[in-house]
């Protein structure tokens, strides 16, 4: 066998030893980063609670509310009210979730016939069924956190006080209905919902 | 017997003799080479892991949810995040330094990310292709952001990969 055959075979199998190597000789090593991530809740109960005398320590009227935790919800009854009765009260806002909420949005709605008007010289709401007066009252934020956050684990205050005057019709029944919305505060709107007086 | 034969039976074994011995008796040399071939080790651990939360959340003013990267203790080419009250929005970068610890120059041939979870991106970078040589170390990031669509007290995992070859054989 003369040199330049030798070589010939040589060259090819180089050529096939590097193909082959190429193809499944490299070194693999591999660094690995493991991720787990739970998210955490948003999550508000209200409560409620109410002061009121009666005259003469009579108990006359009922005025009493049911929570709804899981559908974060409250259902408030004013039954057998009667002019000049005055109600204290507050909506107590429990953060029981694991991450800060924002306010962003307060909806009232009521009966028809009902609208409100905010008397600037008294500095409360004036509540008109038609043209008559039947009720007086006004509300303000406590939000410890600074309005309107609720950090986990805090509560947050709707103060209300309510007289009811002498247009209250009797044998009326009324209803109300407010929606308190909470985003987790980090992407909540710059626009909030006003604090009244 | 006489001198004459006598002659020739000692010429005949003189000429048996050496043509015996042009059979057997030649010296030989052989040369050897002996071969020992040691392979080197391609061989990366992490050897710092890092966070951007360090307390309150990035971006953001408050300490809500945290984010905690460890070097698995018993194979230092792991590295564990584990994230825990995220929220939407939420977003935190992560660190980890690579140092080759084996002999032989390693390159970054591939960032392989597993993350099924749509409504969380999962994001790494930094020196694709780019080389280590032994007992150098390189830098390496990733970003996590937890988008809209993330529901509450939910678990989502995933996995990013930094794959490296023999510097050779990446392109």
């Amino acid at each position: 066998m003369d040199t330049k055959k030798i070589m010939a075979i040589f060259a090819i199998l180089m050529i096939a030893l590097g193909i082959a190597g190429f193809a499944y000789a490299h070194w693999e090593k591999i660094v690995t980063i493991d991720g787990t991530v739970t998210t955490g809740t948003l999550h508000i109960i209200p409560s409620f609670h109410v002061n009121y005398t009666e005259a003469e320590n009579k108990t006359v009227a009922d005025i009493d509310y049911e929570v709804h935790a899981e559908e974060n919800d409250i259902d408030i009854w004013f039954d057998n009210v009667y002019p000049c009765l005055r109600v204290d009260g507050y909506i107590d806002l429990n953060n029981t979730g694991t991450i800060p909420v924002n306010l962003v949005d307060i909806d009232i709605t009521g009966n028809e016939t009902l609208h409100a008007v905010y008397n600037e010289t008294m500095k409360h709401w004036e509540i008109y069924d038609g043209q008559a007066l039947i009720a007086t009252g006004d509300y303000w934020f406590v939000f410890p956190d600074g309005y309107p956050q609720i950090d986990p684990g805090h509560t947050a205050y709707i103060y209300f006080w309510i007289h009811f005057e002498e247009g209250l019709p009797q044998n009326a029944e009324y209803w109300f209905h407010i929606d308190l919305t909470f985003w987790n505060w980090n992407e909540s709107p710059a626009t909030r919902p006003g604090q009244p007086s | 017997m006489n001198g004459k034969k006598m002659f020739a039976i000692l010429a005949i074994m003189i000429m048996a003799l050496s043509i015996v011995g042009f059979a057997y008796a030649h010296w030989s040399k052989i040369v050897t080479v002996d071969g020992t071939i040691n392979t080197g080790r391609l061989n990366l651990i992490i050897v710092s892991a890092a966070d951007d939360d360090t307390g309150i959340d990035p971006g953001y003013d408050k300490d809500v949810a945290d984010t905690v990267i460890t070097i698995d203790s018993q194979d230092q080419q792991i590295a564990h995040i584990t994230i825990t009250n995220a929220y939407p929005s939420y977003h935190v970068y992560w660190h980890v330094t690579i140092q080759n610890v084996g002999t032989i120059p390693a390159k970054l041939k591939d960032i392989v990310i597993n993350n099924p979870n749509p409504c969380l991106n999962v994001t790494a970078w930094d020196k694709l292709y780019e080389q280590l040589h032994p007992g150098e170390n390189g830098d390496y990031s990733g970003y996590v952001h937890v988008l809209q669509c993330a529901n509450q007290t939910a678990t989502y995992t995933f996995t990013v990969q930094f794959v490296f070859w023999n510097w050779n054989e990446v392109p």
